[in-house]
């Protein structure tokens, strides 16, 4: 049976609008936190703001990784491996960076594992899962 | 107490006599302490958090430094618990699906790396103001 999160295009930051969906992050039970991210491709991981986990984060982070931004400036940054949900998906352990600032960004972490359909013109954002990812 | 002089935008100002006229302040001075302390209590609290940080980020590269001493984790992902290795990939991802659901707690993952240097997350589309 093939799950789908279905999104939208909204005009946030940028210059155009963005396919964004409406995801839950979890870190285990009660430690669940409900976000609207940005479907983004040319992001290695999902990046998510501190502001908005900070309630839910466990003490330690998971790994560490250096986050490299477009212009060539780069920080350390905690990572964790908490479960996503969106519509009836859910995928676990998926790698998420959690940085001081920006929006929150689905990155190919998590869209690696799902066939992704995007269509602006229809206003279609529609995530499936994948039986090959 | 010493008083300071300061210039404040008239709709600050409503809004601030807006708190007495409703009674949670006896007045502007107390107004004032108060913000002025809570902002004060915050970059305390961001300075330590991000010193704590630091010396999370210095132990994480000493620890993968270590273990790339070993020729086989070396360059690899690793899944760490204590200090021991207890499996490792090329790929992270692949390593945090296998590894995070394995009994031990906590595990830890990083990228061994003899100079220390940390996985990279390249995030081109993402926007920080600085």
């Amino acid at each position: 049976m093939t799950r789908t999160a279905r999104g939208t295009y909204e005009q946030r930051e940028g210059l155009t609008p963005a396919p964004t969906v409406r995801i839950a992050v979890g870190f285990g039970r009660d430690r669940v936190v409900a976000l609207e991210a940005t479907v983004d491709t040319g992001s290695d991981i999902c990046v998510f703001p501190m502001e908005s986990l900070r309630s839910v984060l466990p003490g330690e982070p998971e790994t560490i990784l250096e986050i490299r931004y477009l212009e060539g400036d780069s920080h350390n940054a905690p990572a964790y491996f908490p479960s996503i949900t969106l519509g009836d998906l859910r995928e676990t352990r998926v790698a998420v960076a959690v940085i001081d600032g920006g929006v929150p960004v689905l990155g190919r972490s998590l869209l690696n594992r799902l066939h992704l359909e995007l269509d602006a013109g229809q206003n279609l954002v529609a995530l499936k899962s994948s039986q090959s990812a | 107490m010493e008083t300071v002089a300061a210039k404040l935008p008239p709709k600050l100002v409503q809004e601030l006599d807006s708190l007495i006229h409703r009674g949670r302040f006896p007045n502007r001075s107390e107004v004032i302490r108060v913000a002025v302390r809570r902002f004060l209590d915050d970059q305390s609290r961001a300075t330590e958090t991000a010193s704590g940080f630091e010396a999370k980020v210095e132990l994480h590269k000493a620890l993968m430094a270590r273990i790339a001493r070993d020729p086989r984790y070396r360059g690899r992902y690793v899944a760490v618990h204590g200090s021991q290795v207890i499996d490792s990939d090329t790929n992270m991802d692949v390593l945090a699906k296998r590894a995070l659901g394995r009994h031990e707690t906590p595990i830890q993952i990083g990228l061994a790396s003899p100079d220390g240097r940390l996985a990279v997350a390249r995030v081109p589309g993402v926007r920080v103001r600085r």
